[in-house]
């Protein structure tokens, strides 16, 4: 065939000025330029369409055919290009106004063709001369050929014109499936138990609206609540069809739940939309019972010591880092109903420990104390006071304190190179240890049921050891052990030494002693500070050595147990469970996965016919 | 269907020999060995955290095999000269297309499958719900189906296997870093760039457990029109 008469090179220059123009008309931006890409866009659009007319007349034959396809893919894609021009600034100064303004439903029409327009007459062009290509040098042009591209290309052209329409409509009716956790929180046992403490009336009012999803998972949590105790009175109200009752209550909207008692009320904003109220719900045990206990029993006051380098104190010593504070912890025992209060020097601690002192707690001191400081503190736990204390081995050793207590304190840092928490992957985390060693002591009632399922997290603890013997009419309890595989890192180098013993070593002891009045002496004695300090305390098991310690401290020891949260927790991760889960990940899945893979080859090698194999051999 | 019976042989293909098995063994380790390093991370993370790395890490892992796994479906045919074979048997050029397709995704789902142990993990040790794994693995396996699709497409293309897997190379990273497109360029085609993202736009609500119908329709749409496009590439051989 004679390649003279193909369409090809002008319509690479039709393809090649729309394209160009296109991208011409970005840089131009607007104004005059602009304008003047676009006018000239279409003066040479047309021209090579005009030139093509030409060429058409001129050819005959199959080449005509071939030519008039071609003009016919050329005009869609001009008209396209007009739709757009319709809309831009040329258009609006040919119409005397924006296309938007004066036609607003064409423009939109116009919006949605043109691209349609200019892809339907690209696409089959583009195949249409793919196809003449082809038969460039065949000595007959064959238009049933180039009749299939061109088909080819309009059933191409036609299916992503549907693409984007059926994206465009699935965008604009988008609807949307959250499968992500949430469960509202039950009752936890340590709530069912203040409810059945209750020996005075307590009502419970929720505002929401009839047929509300988060209405009825509060109204269900509640009704549960409801059958542990027949003084926890249950109901649901709606704020609008009962105004005067909430308003008596203190309530201006639905969404809320009020715990009262007399002229006590504690309010708890819930929300009325599930979607916002998920976090609200996943909390909605602990922060009940935060409410309840305010309402329901008295307030305690808890002192916390300082002027001792206490990690309450805020003032880091000079030039090195300041120690993580215990915002977390006080936060956490301010939700018990408790007061907190500071008790140093300036505060009389050098004649008396104030006598509403519920608790006083001793928080990582990293200086002796005044001997007077001692003596108010013995004469308190003489007169049957509670006390916490939690040291650090950086720390002195503080004997004049712990004597009495039967305990001595070692300053030597503890390490544990099997069981531990890695969050740095030094060497130094092996100070990070983890536990789930705990003893039936009410102080630690909690973890002991909950077990291996929650490990205490203790950062480079010290170790404490019983007296031997121990002062008359005291009782001791090893409420938490270190893990066997621990030792006593004298040269701090984190890896096990001779003369560096394996145990496991006391971390946390309970001390009772009765007195001569009518309460009897409790003390708790932590070997950390930093497993009560910002970061460590959200760990689940440390948030419960916490809310046990106070509660056997403060003689509730009753409700103690395990609060219901349905939040997400961090997943800790200790070294063991490290290895464990990265050699099934990486080995043993792909192991197993070749492992049938060669079984199954195997038994089809196996099957195959022998004569076949013979056959073969031969 | 003869797609289906095509689907049957070409799947046979991968299974009867360990070189599936391989392929499968190989990326469930180093998917492990990310799971590993950077789903769980140094310290400790949320559970869903944890998940939503996985299905990050998975994704990128996904579109890998889905290279891998589509290169050969049309261009070996081509390569070892059995493809006018296939032409000249009773069956449709889009058959042809659908079983080859369909192998490759019932392969890719084996190896999907062969992943679930990793977020039945979290859900061992974290709250994670169902859902959220199911909703994830659509997502995956949603993003596989495209990725192969176009993988077909680019196999349809291809003289040659490594041809094939560097042309769907190209044509994936072309559609992923649309992204990066829609961020330069100025409405309505930063809207279109977008729109047609295959992984920014579409992926990560299915990462937090949220399945849209939009980016559901999307994988099926990129779906649809790559494997079209296949077939009119097959088709090609009557007007080329």
């Amino acid at each position: 065939m004679n390649p003279r008469g193909s369409s090809l090179s002008s319509t690479v220059l039709f393809v090649a000025v729309l394209v160009g123009s296109l991208i011409a008309e970005r840089i131009a931006g607007a104004g005059t330029s602009l304008t003047a890409v676009m006018v000239i866009r279409l003066g040479v659009l047309l021209a090579i369409i005009a030139w093509g007319a030409v060429r058409s007349v001129r050819v005959s034959g199959e080449r005509r055919v071939l030519w008039r396809w071609t003009l016919l893919c050329y005009g869609v894609a001009f008209l396209g290009l007009l739709l757009y021009t319709a809309q831009s600034e040329l258009g609006t100064r040919l119409l005397g106004s924006p296309l938007a303004q004066a036609a607003p439903k064409w423009a939109v029409a116009f919006q949605v063709l043109f691209p349609a327009l200019i892809v339907l007459g690209l696409v089959p062009l583009a195949l249409l001369e793919v196809s003449a290509a082809a038969m460039v040098r065949a000595p007959v042009l064959e238009t049933e050929r180039a009749r299939g591209a061109l088909f080819s290309g309009l059933g191409t052209a036609f299916v992503l014109i549907f693409a984007f329409s059926a994206m465009y409509v699935a965008t604009q009716l988008d609807a949307t499936w959250d499968l992500s956790y949430f469960r509202t929180a039950r009752p936890g046992e340590s709530m069912r138990k203040v409810v059945r403490g209750l020996n005075e009336p307590l009502q419970v009012t929720s505002f929401f609206p009839p047929a509300n999803d988060v209405g009825d998972q509060v109204e269900q949590y509640l009704r549960e609540l409801g059958q542990e105790s027949p003084q926890l009175q249950v109901e649901r109200l709606d704020q609008a069809v009962e105004p005067v009752r909430a308003r008596t209550l203190g309530v201006t909207t639905n969404g809320v739940v009020v715990f009262s008692k007399g002229d006590k009320r504690e309010v708890y904003t819930v929300g009325l939309e599930l979607d916002r109220a998920r976090g609200q719900l996943q909390r909605l045990d602990q922060e009940a019972q935060r409410r309840l206990l305010t309402v329901a029993r008295p307030r305690r006051v808890v002192y916390f010591t300082t002027g001792h380098g206490e990690r309450s104190d805020g003032r880091g010593v000079p030039g090195e880092t300041p120690r993580p504070g215990i915002n977390q912890l006080k936060e956490l025992i301010r939700a018990q109903n408790a007061e907190l209060q500071n008790l140093g020097a300036s505060e009389g601690l050098g004649s008396e420990v104030p006598r509403d002192a519920a608790v006083v707690i001793l928080m990582g001191p990293t200086k002796e104390f005044l001997p007077e400081e001692v003596a108010a503190l013995r004469e308190y736990e003489e007169r049957g006071g509670r006390l916490w204390i939690a040291l650090d081995p950086d720390g002195p050793s503080y004997d004049a304190l712990l004597e009495p207590l039967g305990l001595r304190y070692l300053n030597t840092p503890l390490a544990n190179d099997q069981v531990f928490f890695r969050t740095t992957r030094q060497l130094s985390d092996r100070g990070n240890l983890g536990t789930a060693t705990f003893s039936s002591h009410p102080s630690a009632s909690t973890l002991s049921s909950l077990g291996t399922q929650a490990p205490v997290a203790f950062l480079s603890a010290g170790a404490l050891e019983p007296r031997n013997p121990l002062p008359p009419g005291l009782g001791q309890d090893i409420t938490v052990k270190s893990h066997e595989a621990t030792f006593l890192d004298k040269d701090r180098d984190f890896t096990e030494d001779p003369g560096e013993e394996r145990r496991p070593w006391p971390l946390v002891v309970a001390v009772e002693k009765a007195t001569q009045g009518k309460d009897v002496m409790r003390a708790v004695v932590m070997a950390d500070s930093d497993a009560l300090s910002d970061g460590v305390v959200p760990n689940l098991a440390n948030s419960y050595l916490v809310l046990d310690t106070l509660r056997w401290l403060t003689g509730e020891e009753s409700i103690s147990g395990a609060v219901s949260s349905e939040e997400d927790v961090p997943i800790q991760h200790t070294r063991e469970q490290d290895v464990a889960w990265f050699y099934t990940t990486v080995f043993l899945g792909p192991v197993l996965v070749l492992g049938v893979g060669f079984f199954v080859t195997r038994r089809r090698g196996k099957r195959a016919p022998r004569d076949v194999v013979e056959g073969s051999a031969r | 269907m003869k797609a289906l019976l095509i689907a049957r042989r070409e799947l046979a293909g991968y299974l009867r020999t360990l070189s599936g098995y391989i392929i499968i063994a190989v990326i469930l380790g180093l998917n492990g060995l990310f799971f590993n390093a950077f789903a769980l991370g140094k310290a400790a993370e949320r559970s869903a955290t944890v998940l939503s790395n996985f299905f990050y890490y998975s994704s990128g892992f996904t579109i890998v095999a889905s290279v891998f796994i589509s290169m050969r479906l049309l261009a070996e045919e081509r390569q070892s000269g059995t493809l006018p074979l296939l032409y000249s048997s009773p069956v449709r050029d889009r058959d042809i297309v659908l079983g080859k397709y369909l192998a490759g995704l019932v392969f890719l789902a084996l190896y999907l499958a062969c992943t679930v142990y990793m977020p039945l993990m979290v859900m061992v040790n974290g709250k994670v719900s169902a859902g959220h794994i199911a909703a994830g693995y659509l997502g995956l396996l949603l993003l596989g189906s495209a990725s192969l699709a176009v993988g077909t497409f680019g196999s349809a293309l291809a003289r040659n296997q490594l041809l094939a897997a560097i042309l769907t190379a190209c044509m994936l990273v072309g559609l992923i870093v649309c992204w990066l497109l829609a961020r330069i360029t100025a409405q309505p085609l930063s809207d279109v760039f977008s729109a047609l993202s295959l992984w920014n736009q579409h992926f990560p609500p299915f990462q937090a457990g949220l399945v849209h119908v939009r980016d559901v329709a999307y994988y099926l749409l990129v779906t649809y029109v790559a494997l079209f496009g296949a077939t009119r590439v097959l088709e090609a051989r009557r007007w080329r």
